[in-house]
């Protein structure tokens, strides 16, 4: 009717129209950029954290070799002496996207250093994903809901808090990548067009190429499909969208080394493949049902579904059984049974980033969408068109997924949008319209005083809390995502801010000081940056591949210095890297990661190390004088408080971190290590192994000797040794 | 009645007592104290602690220290209390005179130390340097007053409690022929039981109405957003990590969140919570779909349109700005610094 | 100009010398005990072999003894002779005689029973040698004379150091003897005989327990160290004077030597690991299942010139932190007095990974070889494996494969052909 209305000056409104969009969006991806780049303007333009490192390096990798090399990259340089195969055991996509662009700049004459790339690469990525998001939300309810959803992703907490400028990991191009399959599926889903089920495809692949999670999207389009023909909506549209998207996507994401036969092999993956087989029943079901009465067909149906449904369990019970089909992964398997990782997987368990989430977290991440978030499902329920159920599937699985993984509030973070987007939307609808047919009497042509009023009222609360949103958005991305925990903000005794920056500090220092071969052992969470700054070999590194070595690691920090020495020699280590924050303050270091360390290498050698003698007679984990025995003599101990009661001057120190007092004596002296750097604020701890002794006595006896005095040796030798027989 | 039933018991037992000082006490009359004790349990105080304690005896003496008064604040006396019981009455029935069918030499007994007082503790406690609550001590046979043995117990929950008990008493004593009998709780059983029968009942009789609403949109759709909700307002975290239900803060008045802890949280903030969102909820869905029904509703009525287009949006909108409000009001608590907070709702009541 | 002229001077003397390295030598000595003209014999067997010697007496009035300059070692060689007293304790502590050794100097230390200083005592307890302590002196009741030794040479432990075949006696006079422990770098030489013990000859401790029984104790022992310095203890300076030299003089020049790496040194002339065919691996490196060759070159100091070592125990090891191979390498050829050794063609181990390439050398007497290499062995690239028509068990799948295809085609051209027929009759109709 209204366009009707126009239709003379159609063109006029269309420009108008398009110019508005394009403004809109050009703000956009504007606010999207911007925001983003907090952490360039608080910090400097840094890689950050730990994964981005490892991504970082190996696209310098790609950039410096071909992409064959690339894919047949053996990493001599972590994981040592296994290597890692890592061309083979990576997610290729964000290399090979960032390298492309590397390589088309250059094309057009603008040759831009690859760190410059790998730093913006996120900001950049995260105005395409609004725009997805746009598009995803338009075909759910209409352009004004796609721009609400659209401006909401380009901001929203939860996403900025892995995408800002820095944070060059998988999930800035991932979440990119699952929007723009989504927006491409509800297209394919809506009109059963084979090229959007192709496009479909083919962006399910980059996203397989990019992000483990693609599992996420393997196993939501096989539920939206079921659920629809559970709710009887089955078609045609459906059948070509979902088999075209399944074949092409499953043969195209087969090509990635690294998940390789995983989708015909893992039960991750089975969903799918069963749902492919049920549309083809169903679609011969309906067939069938187009040329017999409806009595026999229902016979028929109910015969054949018992027979299938059993051969299907029992194949799939004996597959699993026989190992043809592997078992679901470790994380996935912990999603549905939460104690799962507590008990069998100490590694899974011991990230923070796989535990459960508290209320706050949410509206930290996403401010008052949370709020519109169920209203929003709600309404959706109410209409329920076949994109909704998709949208409402999303939801319903994805916030479970979340409050039991804080790390998946990535992915449940678009659906939030769409959803608060199409409330809002839905809100404004009706009162943010004040066309004639709403403030006018039908009847009387009066203006209608008390209905603009309330208008008024209702959409300006909306619109402040709008506003509020977008304070929220920046006061959370500028005080919480920007740091690139690299260096460390801190303010200094003036109160002024300033940067601590002992990790750089100490990879620096390695980088300099060390054999170019030189091996370092570290817990793994430092692994990527000891690789990726300072260029030094690892034992372990945050691609937790093989459980036992991390293990061994474990073992090595949490044994007496004796044991550790072999086992470290064995491993030709040349220096232990310990983070230590009692100094500082600094909550995340080693020693409150060492439970988990060994817990890690109880679950491989329980005779030898074991959790339960780390804490004293009170069942306390203690750092000071009552601290266990086990914990006393354990390496991890001895390195990180090493000279630590000297510092203060008066024989005691002062752990900020657990809050307890060491006193001299302690902590007791390294045998077979030296200190080789300690960085400013003793953030960073090295230790060099010391040489085997020369004249073959063990190394505690060797410190016993430089220690002790004259006299004290005299005394003793002027006993008669009491050896063994020489034989 | 009662408290006459108990002085009179008292006054027997305090006789036998002061009769059997002066021979020690032999295990018919243990047994025979107990049995007239209320639940079999001989309570132990500074008047009859020489008696009972300093004199020869045959059998082992647990003695359980412990404050089941609520004032004391310890709630795991007051969980354990009845678990002690139920275990000295498993102990008594299949013994009836505290004698261990397997070994006929050994014999057990139970006691108790029960601190009623906080500010006048029985001498008991400080002679046994008790520092902790409960807290048990064993007394061997033919031993006297300081020979004895101090042990705790793990208190994780009810399972965790009798089983720790029973092996240190059995390791302690040698006597392996202890055992737990579950005390057998009928009135969750009725409950169950009245609870299918109304439910069938209800079923039965409002067949098409909840026919009605299994088959509509809406109650699907209620069914998924309460879930949903149930997620977002942090329910797996209480279900993995099993937080208490609420704290006590320094000055001993209860808190309800965790303050300044965005990654913890009591389980009763996830009940707030939900409770905030359902109400977000209600109020949304009201403003934008509510509008039809509520015409079907008030039909025929004078203001009918004033109470739709205006009435109700008004109302709805600063309902919602009230929810608002409190929510960031709690949010603040759990994040101090949090600088955008809409209204200080709490100053509202706190000025008396 | 001069650099030259000094590397040749230097290079010189090398080659004149009968030690590996230059010999510059200290002897410690105490005129009470030691008068060197009564030693003049074995001195002067030092001196043809160029080694140059200084002599200090240790004296209450001796102020210092240089043994470092700037940390480094200023002599090669340190004799110490018996000395008496508790001076040299002061001059030379026991932790700088260790530093001395431990930065490469050979130490001969000779203890007498009346002078056995403590600093030396100390410092060869830490190499696991423990002499008698003063005034135990050995005795032998099986021989002649109980208290002046003679040893026979049936007693001697290490053929590296000295092998006679002739069945002589070894004249030690006044002596001590020593226990040893059970490390491995230790190098006994001369062994007690049966039925000597050692005991106190003070009226104090008569009673105590003898230090040594029988072939318990040691006359006379050798120490190699990781980085090959050499020490060597000898419980009699009797041995070394010039009165019995006719019978001593073969054995103290051998000890001499061995002490002073004159003798038993060997070295590797460097290692070499490469494909099959001669590629290196900085050209092409290495992958699993290849094949390659390793090869080591190790000479021998025969007193003036490297002479090639021959040895049929040599192992080579393939490590990822426990071995994959031991192969025992065979002699292949000889070149500028070096004998080189090949493991010979082998194939690398079918699993990735960084492996070390190690010889580990360690006889013991003889110096210590360890040559090892780290090297990453790569898995096959995603275009080194068998193509699929190269697998016979393969071409059922190609086979269904290609069946499916060509069968597909077939299926869509009928679709086609039977679809326009059946639009064709609709038209009609419709017409």
């Amino acid at each position: 009717m209204v366009e009707k209305q126009f239709s003379k000056d159609n063109w006029v409104i269309q420009w108008v129209q398009s110019i508005l969009m394009i403004t809109i969006f050009i703000t956009i991806f504007g606010a999207a950029i911007s925001s983003r780049l907090f952490s360039v303007i608080k910090f400097e333009s840094i890689i950050h954290e730990f994964d981005p490192w490892f991504n970082f390096r190996a696209t310098k990798y790609l950039v410096e070799n071909n992409f064959k090399d690339f894919l047949n990259w053996f990493d001599d340089r972590t994981w040592y002496p296994l290597g890692r195969v890592t061309g083979g055991t990576l997610y290729p996509g964000l290399m090979t996207t960032s390298a492309a662009i590397w390589h088309l700049f250059r094309k057009i004459g603008l040759p831009i250093d690859i760190r410059n790339i790998c730093v913006l690469f996120a900001p950049g990525f995260a105005g395409f994903t609004a725009w997805a998001t746009y598009e995803f939300t338009k075909e759910i309810k209409d352009s004004r809901a796609g721009l609400f959803a659209a401006a909401f992703m380009a901001i929203v907490p939860g996403y900025i808090s892995r995408s800002v400028a820095g944070a060059y990991d998988n999930e800035a191009i991932a979440i990119t990548l699952l929007m723009v399959t989504f927006m491409f599926w509800i297209k394919a889903a809506k009109t059963g067009s084979i090229l959007y089920s192709a496009l479909t495809a083919v962006f399910y692949f980059y996203m397989v190429s990019a992000w483990g999670g693609y599992v996420f999207i393997t196993n939501l389009i096989p539920l939206h499909i079921f659920i629809l023909i559970l709710m009887g909506r089955y078609n045609n549209r459906l059948y070509s969208a979902y088999t075209t998207w399944y074949a092409i996507g499953t043969l195209a994401s087969m090509q990635i080394p690294f998940v390789g036969f995983l989708p015909i092999r893992s039960n991750d993956h089975m969903a799918a493949l069963g749902v492919f087989g049920l549309i083809q029943i169903v679609a011969f079901g309906n067939f069938v049902k187009s040329q017999v009465s409806s009595n026999k067909f229902r016979a028929i149906m109910i015969v054949s579904m018992i027979i299938i449904l059993s051969v299907g369990v029992i194949g799939l019970f004996t597959l699993t059984y026989f190992g043809f089909i592997a078992p679901w992964t470790g994380r996935f398997y912990s999603l549905w049974d939460t104690n799962y990782a507590k008990i069998h997987i100490p590694i899974i368990a011991s990230v923070s980033e796989h535990q459960p989430v508290a209320w706050p977290a949410f509206f930290f991440d996403t401010h008052f969408l949370i709020w519109l978030f169920p209203a929003g499902v709600f309404l959706l329920f109410l209409d329920l068109k076949d994109e909704h159920v998709f949208v409402i599937a999303y939801a319903v699985l994805c916030s479970y997924f979340t409050g039991v993984m804080i790390r998946l509030m990535l992915t449940l973070t678009p659906i939030i949008c769409v959803c608060a987007a199409v409330a809002l939307s839905k809100i404004f609808d009706i009162y943010l319209n004040f066309s004639d047919d709403s403030i006018r009497d039908k009847t009387t042509g009066q203006l209608k005083l008390g209905t603009i009023a309330t208008h008024f009222i209702v959409s300006g609360t909306f619109i402040f809390y709008l506003f509020l949103f977008v304070l929220h958005c920046t006061w959370v991305t500028r005080n919480a995502y920007s740091s690139p925990s690299v260096v460390l903000p801190s303010t200094t005794r003036s109160g002024e801010p300033a940067l601590i920056d002992d990790f750089r500090e100490a990879y620096y220092w390695l980088r300099m000081n060390t054999d170019e071969d030189a091996k370092v052992a570290a817990w793994w969470d430092y692994g990527y940056q000891i690789g990726g700054m300072a260029d030094r070999t690892t034992l372990v590194d945050n691609n937790t591949w093989n459980n036992t070595h991390i293990a061994i690691v474990g073992k090595a920090l949490a044994s007496p210095e004796e044991k550790s020495y072999k086992l470290l020699k064995e491993h030709d280590v040349d220096y232990v890297l310990v983070v230590f924050g009692g100094l500082l303050g600094f909550s995340g270091d080693d020693l409150n990661k060492f439970l988990w360390m060994i817990r890690i290498a109880e679950g491989i050698w329980p005779d030898e190390v074991s959790e339960h003698s780390f804490y004293n007679d009170n069942n306390d984990y203690r750092v000071d004088s009552t601290a266990s025995k086990a914990m006393r003599e354990s390496v991890m101990y001895k390195m990180s408080f090493q000279g630590f009661t000297d510092i203060m001057g008066h024989g005691t120190g002062q752990d900020k971190v657990r809050g307890q007092t060491l006193q001299e004596g302690d902590v007791l002296p390294l045998d077979y290590f030296e200190e080789a750097f300690t960085s400013e604020n003793w953030l960073v701890r090295l230790y060099k192994l010391k040489d085997l002794d020369a004249e073959g006595r063990d190394l505690h006896e060797a410190s016993e000797f430089e220690r002790a005095n004259t006299k004290a040796l005299k005394r003793k030798a002027s006993k008669k040794p009491d050896l063994d027989l020489r034989i | 009645m009662k408290l006459s039933a108990s002085v009179i018991q008292y006054a027997v037992i305090c006789l036998s007592v002061l009769t059997y000082s002066v021979y020690g006490l032999s295990n018919s009359e243990l047994a025979k104290l107990a049995l007239e004790s209320p639940n079999h349990i001989i309570q132990l105080n500074d008047q009859n602690k020489e008696q009972l304690l300093n004199t020869q005896r045959e059998g082992y003496v647990v003695v359980l220290f412990t404050a089941t008064d609520p004032k004391v604040k310890c709630k795991i006396c007051r969980e354990f209390e009845s678990e002690y019981i139920h275990f000295v009455k498993s102990w008594y029935k299949d013994h009836p005179n505290g004698q261990s069918n397997e070994d006929k030499s050994k014999s057990l007994f139970f006691f108790e130390v029960n601190i009623r007082n906080v500010r006048s503790m029985p001498d008991l406690i400080k002679y046994y340097k008790i520092e902790d609550v409960p807290r048990f001590i064993l007394f061997r046979p033919d031993g006297l007053m300081d020979d004895f043995e101090k042990f705790t117990i793990q208190t994780t929950n009810t399972e965790v409690r009798i089983n720790d008990l029973l092996t240190k008493i059995k390791t302690a004593t040698q006597i392996y022929d202890i055992k737990y009998y579950e005390p057998t709780d009928y009135s969750s059983l009725l409950w169950t039981v009245f609870m299918t029968f109304t439910v069938v009942f209800i079923i039965k009789r409002y067949r098409n109405f909840i026919y009605s609403v299994f088959h509509s949109n809406v109650s699907k759709a209620a069914l998924l957003t309460s879930f949903i909700i149930l997620m977002i307002s942090g329910y797996m975290f209480n279900t993995i990590k099993n937080p208490r239900y609420a704290g006590v803060n320094k000055e001993g008045d209860i808190m309800y969140f965790i303050p300044g802890q965005l990654q913890a949280q009591f389980a009763i903030e996830s009940q707030i919570v939900a409770l905030l969102y359902v109400s977000f909820t209600i109020v949304l869905v009201t403003l934008v779909a509510g509008q039809k029904p509520l015409k079907e509703f008030l039909k025929g009525e004078k203001h009918a349109s004033k109470i739709i287009t205006v009435l109700m949006p008004i109302t709805l909108s600063f309902a919602f700005y009230v929810f608002v409000a409190g929510f960031t009001s709690i949010y603040k608590v759990k994040q101090s610094s949090y600088p955008f907070q809409v209204a200080k709702l709490s100053s509202l009541f706190r000025r008396k | 100009m001069l650099h030259v002229f000094l590397l040749l001077l230097s290079l010189c003397s090398f080659i004149q010398a009968a030690s590996v390295r230059s010999s510059k030598t200290l002897v410690l000595y105490d005129e009470r005990i030691t008068e060197l003209k009564k030693y003049f014999k074995y001195f002067e067997s030092l001196n043809s072999r160029s080694y140059e010697i200084d002599y200090l007496k240790i004296k209450n009035s001796t102020s210092s003894v240089d043994l470092f300059e700037n940390e480094y070692n200023t002599y090669d060689n340190l004799i110490i002779f018996p000395i008496k007293g508790k001076h040299l304790n002061k001059l030379v502590p026991v932790k700088s005689l260790l530093k001395f050794y431990e930065n490469g100097g050979d130490i001969l230390a000779i203890t007498s029973p009346d002078a056995v200083v403590d600093s030396v005592r100390l410092f060869l307890n830490e190499l696991g040698i423990y002499p008698s302590p003063k005034d135990y002196r050995l005795v032998d009741y099986s021989s002649k004379s109980s208290t002046d030794i003679e040893i026979s040479t049936n007693e001697l432990q290490s053929k590296v150091v000295f092998s006679t075949t002739e069945d002589k006696l070894l004249r030690f006079g006044n002596a001590g003897a020593a226990l040893l422990d059970n490390r491995e770098q230790i190098v006994p030489i001369l062994r007690a005989p049966r039925g000597s013990v050692t005991v106190s000859t003070s009226e104090k401790k008569k009673n105590d327990e003898p230090w040594t029984v029988g072939s318990q104790g040691y006359l006379a022992s050798g120490f190699q160290s990781l980085i090959n310095a050499r020490a060597t203890w000898v419980g009699s300076q009797d041995l070394f004077n010039d009165k019995n030299s006719k019978e001593n003089n073969d054995f103290v020049q051998e000890v001499s030597k061995w002490t002073f790496r004159e003798k038993a040194i060997i070295k590797s002339f460097g290692f070499n690991h490469k494909h099959a065919d001669g590629t290196t691996y900085a050209r092409t490196p290495y992958k699993v299942k290849d094949d390659v060759v390793y090869e080591i070159g190790l000479a021998e100091w025969k007193g003036d010139k490297w002479e090639p070592y021959m040895a049929d125990d040599i192992q080579f090891e393939l490590r990822l932190v426990d071995p994959y191979y031991r192969l025992t390498l065979t002699p292949s050829y000889i070149k500028k007095g070096v004998q080189y050794y090949t493991t010979g063609e082998f194939k690398l181990p079918d699993h990735h990974g960084v492996y070390t390439f190690i010889t580990e050398y360690k006889r013991n007497g003889i110096s210590f070889i360890s040559e090892s290499d780290v090297k990453a062995i790569r898995h096959l690239a995603n275009d080194e494996f068998a193509r699929s028509f190269e697998i016979s068990n393969a071409w059922v799948y190609i086979t269904s494969i290609y069946g499916v295809i060509i069968s597909w085609v077939l299926f869509i051209f009928l679709f086609v052909i039977i679809s326009i027929q059946k639009k064709v009759t609709v038209e009609k109709k419709k017409n």
